[in-house]
């Protein structure tokens, strides 16, 4: 009798001892070692007693149903039986919840069969004899019988949730390491996926959140005035080798028959595994039947190893029927500007030579690459190569009106094949041209032809102009009028001047063929026309402002970037989709592509280097305890093969206010108001994207103000927001400041456009990085800056953008991932300057473009060092930044350019940043 | 592999070298300088190419297992770095020249009054608003003195300024008190306002009530008058 007093004694203790970890729908409950040791240790000792009747039980509990073994154990004591009958009703309705509500308790009732052990060895890698399994299997139903009983007396059992803390925006300097810090944790627990593994969820580097806990009402959503909206980037380096995800060879995919979502970590597999249940509508699915077997080594394989139940970030290798022809093979047609401007500028010999030598960089594993090379001044200049031909053969189409293709053939060079050929071209590409004095430049035709030698197949063009296009369709007009420059009519000089950018775009984007802009100005451009093609048909805009290849700074900076754009393992023909739970929709999307229908993104090519934003709505009120949000891109890569990049992010849900706060993603929210401040930039004016950002940012604070900060105590209201928030004035401020959306008439409209392209296709930490520069100081950095260390080149600590903290005899650098500058004040001391630049005197340093020298000197070193490691910060990104010296006592307009990105001081037209809080504060209290 | 980069980097130079041939032709023959740009960008892109190269071949040589051939391969990898460096001199001598001639011809332009062009690549190459004057080097006392005088008073400028920040934050707060207790003032005043006009509203109210009244009560003896003086009638 005391024996199995004790029994039920531990038994209590185990229930009671889970409580604290059980989630309130009864999701599989993760239990203390501790617990589950107390549960074992009554059991053991039962079976220790080695009596005949002990052994009996122990066997009928380990192979029979539910029930039998407790009305076994109970009947053995002779309790009443009014007790005994309570007991086995309870027990027999548990069984049906547990197989509805967990993965891994589905398949432990099941009898035992081949599958079992191995099953049950995955689970637990220690191999261990039969009896143990057995025992370990019970012991298991055991512990979740407890844990299922408890469940009605604690349901009110909550998960971890982010500390809501307030900070007071006046009485701190901004804390601007929280730029790279990173964003508030999801706190969903791993339990809610069918296999724990860490990397269930989606990591923030590929999409990150504006709010991480996500309000059940859309009504809580919109009191909140939070955005919400998910900031995606599904590549984060230009080779697939530096960032490698898991991929799925097998082509085995399962997706939800309702919501057509894949099957992902946070599936929930049921009736012993044969069938799922969807995480986004709740259906159940059928399993494939050869999900668990391994077709390639013919042995059956472990499911909870398969890469997409367990990695948030998974390729699968498309089947069949997700292709509707042939993988396109890459495709580059350069449509090369050469009339005067060009070759005088240099840009002529500098793009073939580039292109030259980036033949070798080429993705081609196949050998089915393919280019041509059309020359366009007032007539359009076509090259063709035969196969095995060691010269290429000229022909000119002069009729502008209807170009036409003058060969059928050999037109599109195979890059392997016409190898000889195409070298031989381009080394004379520019002597061909050198005594040209045309200075039309026929772009529109030029396209047009193009677009029909690769609209059968796809790829892309590029297209490197150096002047205005003034021949043909798609001519445009010198409109740049600095009377207009900070008025409002500003905004009309950023719209598109010509309708054939955008109907050509439409035409392109159908034909999967995509245009990049690589745009070399000596005067005006028209950024904000040209630069239509690429956002329609997801390429991307370049712009050398002032470009000359006698400047080495320049013409390495384009050879870099041209050779970093060719090297690109872009992928081709691709559709992206994002998909919600139940309840949720996609409303609004944001970046270079063509919205072909209501939620599908077209993408004739993808590149690796771009984000996106997606606006998400509530529609329904949410039930469950996380949603999910999948993001499916289906694409060709440059190799040939179909794939599909399936990113995977679950949120928990809340319905209380200081949990959404508290999840707020501050550099995600910047992000959103970003890429839609550029829209609206684009698609009306100036002030009112100016307005935009300033506007939600009173919003949020007025319902800071009201909702989640402390009571009013005294008659001076502080300017509250919460920790993880606390630089979003700050960025807001430095977004009305940038180039893109700066009030002032001193900025050119293709320097605006520019900007404003950069700002809506950046990914997030370069983009943070081109709001808000990174300012460092180098005459005093600490010691072990610019050494390498195993984790690379230690960078300084950055500082704020004041310029109350620059010396006047220091040196300091400014990263903008666009450009960098190098300060240096006017006191600075010979030393310093003998050190860093090899120079005796100030005098000597040339303002200005500037190249770093290389010289034997230990600050010199960590300098280059420290430079190089800015550029290399990121592996996604193709720019190589353009560096500059600025003098405390040179040139005015250079000092100007320095100093607009110091964001906390006040400039001719922008408040510096407390007189920004108190303006905020005065809106706010209104 | 090496020997594919080995010969890469063997024909980049020999490139290089050809690119340099011809831009020195270019300096001497004057009368073709429209494309002297377009071989500096040329070269400019070898060398970059050049640079790649070389740490390739370079990454490539540390991995390598035979150490005869990483010997060899290394000493390879010094001469093409000490030929990279001679070459880029060389091309900074051409450039120069190329700058020089340049200028020369400005001068030329400039002196035959030709129009002048900015070249600064700054977007606020137009702007003159937040020039500052540039200051030379001070030696003399006097100039000592003045500085000190100009320091002081930034300072004492930023303190004004830091003062009167202050005020109108004290100002905005005290403004923000008055406003608030104008509004207690008036709410005040609107409910005493209210309650009186509703006790006359209620006076107005019972004696039109009691009139209503007494026109019922007449206005009945008179209908039922009516009706017996028809009935005698009638009858």
């Amino acid at each position: 009798m005391s024996q199995e007093d004790a029994f039920y004694g531990k038994g209590s203790y185990g229930a009671s001892s889970g409580n604290s970890n059980i989630p309130p729908q009864g999701f599989q409950p993760v239990y203390p070692v501790a617990g589950q040791l107390d549960n074992t240790a009554p059991y053991v000792g039962a079976v220790a007693e080695g009596t005949a009747e002990g052994i009996v039980s122990n066997g009928e509990y380990a192979v029979g149903a539910m029930g039998a073994a407790p009305t076994n154990i109970i009947g053995s004591v002779d309790q009443q039986p009014p007790v005994s009958h309570t007991s086995h009703k309870s027990r027999r309705q548990y069984p049906a919840e547990v197989f509805e509500l967990t993965n891994t308790l589905a398949a432990s009732p099941a009898p035992p069969s081949l599958s079992e052990p191995s099953y049950v060895m995955a689970r637990t890698p220690s191999s261990s004899p039969y009896p143990h399994d057995r025992a370990e299997v019970g012991t298991k139903s055991l512990s979740a019988q407890f844990g299922g009983m408890s469940l009605g007396a604690d349901g009110a059992a909550a998960m971890p949730t982010n500390e809501l803390v307030s900070v007071d925006l006046y009485n701190q300097t901004p804390e601007i390491s929280d730029l790279t810090s990173p964003p508030p944790p999801i706190n969903l627990p791993l339990s809610y996926s069918a296999t724990g593994a860490a990397t269930s969820n989606c990591p923030p580097k590929y999409v990150r959140s504006t709010i991480n806990c996500v309000p059940t009402t859309n009504s809580l959503l919109k009191k909140s005035k939070i955005p919400f909206a998910l900031v995606i980037r599904p590549y984060t380096s230009l080779v697939e080798e530096d960032d490698p995800v898991p991929v799925v060879t097998d082509t085995i995919i399962s997706r939800c028959r309702r919501c057509r979502m894949y099957i992902n970590p946070f599936s929930i597999f049921i009736d012993n595994g044969h069938r799922y249940r969807c995480n986004s509508c709740g259906i159940v699915n059928e399993v494939p039947q050869s999900y668990d077997w391994d077709s390639f080594r013919n042995v059956q394989r472990d499911r909870w190893q398969r890469p997409e139940l367990n990695y948030a970030v998974v390729d699968f290798i498309a089947p069949q029927e997700y292709m509707v022809r042939a993988p396109q093979p890459l495709v580059y047609v350069f449509l090369i500007d050469i009339s005067f401007v060009s070759i005088s500028s240099g840009m002529v010999g500098t793009a073939s030579r580039a292109i030259l030598e980036s033949l070798d960089r080429i993705p081609n594993k196949e050998g089915r690459a393919k280019v041509a090379f059309i020359g366009v001044d007032s007539a359009l200049h076509f090259f063709s190569v035969s196969p095995g031909a060691e010269e290429a053969t000229q022909l000119v189409v002069s009729d502008l009106e209807e170009p036409f293709l003058p060969r059928n053939q050999d037109l599109l060079l195979n890059l392997r094949e016409c190898r000889q050929g195409i070298e031989n071209l381009l080394e004379r590409f520019q002597s061909m041209f050198a005594t040209t004095r045309d200075s039309s430049n026929a772009l529109g035709p030029g396209l047009k032809a193009a677009h029909r030698l690769i609209e059968n197949i796809g790829g892309k063009i590029c297209c490197l102009i150096s002047s205005l296009p003034n021949v043909g369709v798609g001519k445009l007009e010198l409109r740049e009028d600095p009377k207009l420059l900070g008025t409002n009519r500003e905004s009309s000089l950023l719209h598109p001047n010509d309708s054939f950018y955008k109907s050509f775009a439409v035409e392109c984007s159908t034909s999967q063929v995509s245009v990049d802009m690589f745009l070399f100005s000596s005067q005006y451009q028209d950024v904000a026309t040209l630069s239509c093609l690429p956002r329609y048909t997801s390429g991307k805009t370049q712009f050398y402002h002032r470009w000359n290849a006698s400047r080495s700074e320049d013409a390495l900076k384009f050879a870099s970037e041209l050779t970093n754009y060719l090297s690109m393992e872009i992928e081709l023909e691709a559709v992206m989709r994002v998909r919600g739970s139940n309840g949720l929709r996609m409303s609004s999307f944001y970046g270079n592509f063509f919205n072909r229908s209501s939620d599908l993104c077209a993408f004739p090519s993808f590149p690796r280097d771009q984000s996106y934003v997606v606006e998400v709505v509530i529609e329904d009120t949410i039930t469950k305890p996380f949603v999910s949000f999948q993001t499916a891109m289906l694409h060709t890569t440059c190799n040939g093969e179909r794939r599909i990049r399936v990113l995977t992010i679950s949120l928990p849900t809340t319905n209380s206010m200081t949990d959404l706060y508290a999840s707020a993603d501050q550099v995600a929210i910047a992000q959103y108001l970003t890429v839609r401040a550029s829209e609206k930039a684009l698609s009306s004016t100036l002030n009112e994207a100016r307005d935009s950002i300033i506007s939600k940012l009173v919003e949020i604070l007025e319902v800071y103000k009201k909702n989640l900060a402390g009571q009013n105590t005294g008659a001076a209201i502080p300017l509250q927001i919460s920790t993880n928030l606390r630089l979003l004035p700050l960025l807001c401020l430095a977004l009305t400041k940038h180039t893109g959306f700066r009030r002032s008439s001193h900025i050119s409209s293709d320097l605006r456009s520019i900007a404003l392209c950069y700002l809506s296709t950046l990914p997030t930490p370069l983009l943070m990085r081109y709001i808000y520069p990174t300012l460092y100081s180098l005459h005093d950095m600490p010691i072990e800056a610019g050494t390498v260390t195993e984790q690379g080149v230690v960078l300084p600590s950055a500082l704020n953008l004041t310029s109350a903290l620059l010396q006047s005899f220091g040196l300091y650098l400014v990263d903008t991932h666009i450009h960098q500058f190098l300060y240096i004040g006017k006191d600075a001391v010979p030393q310093l300057l003998i050190d860093a630049f090899g120079v005796n005197s100030l005098a000597d340093l040339k303002a200005g473009r500037f190249t770093m020298p290389v010289i034997d000197n230990p600050l010199n070193v960590r300098i280059n060092a420290i430079l190089g490691k800015l550029r290399s910060l990121d592996k996604g990104s193709t720019i190589m930044p353009s560096l500059y010296l600025v003098r405390g006592d040179g040139d005015p307009q250079l000092r100007s350019w320095f100093f607009s990105h110091f964001v906390e001081d006040r400039s001719e037209n922008s408040p510096s940043y407390l007189q920004f809080l108190q303006t905020l504060k005065e809106k706010v209290r209104d | 592999m090496s020997n594919t980069l080995y010969n890469h980097c063997t024909k980049l130079f020999q490139s290089i070298q050809r690119s340099l041939d011809e831009l020195e032709r270019g300096v001497q023959d004057e009368s073709n300088t429209i494309s002297l740009a377009g071989i500096q960008g040329q070269i400019s892109a070898s060398f970059l190419s050049l640079s790649r190269s070389i740490d390739d071949y370079d990454s490539m040589v540390q991995r390598e297992l035979v150490p005869a051939k990483k010997k060899k391969a290394t000493i390879r990898i010094q001469e093409f770095r000490q030929k990279h460096v001679q070459l880029l001199e060389k091309f900074d001598e051409l450039k120069a020249h190329v700058r020089d001639i340049a200028q020369a011809k400005n001068r030329k332009e400039l002196l035959g009054r030709r129009g002048y062009v900015n070249s600064l690549d700054s977007p606020y190459g137009n702007s003159t608003t937040d020039a500052e004057i540039v200051e030379g080097p001070s030696d003399l006392s006097r100039q000592d003195g003045l500085l000190k005088e100009h320091d002081f008073l930034g300072r004492a400028e930023s303190q004004v300024d830091e003062f009167l920040e202050r005020g109108r934050m004290i100002l905005g707060d005290l403004v923000e008190q008055g406003s608030v207790l104008k509004a207690t003032k008036t709410k005040v005043l609107n409910a005493a306002n209210t309650l009186g006009i509703t006790r006359h509203t209620l006076s107005l109210i019972n004696r039109r009530s009691k009139q209503d009244k007494i026109i019922f009560y007449c206005g009945a003896f008179l209908v039922f008058v009516l009706f017996y003086l028809i009935y005698r009638w009638l009858r």
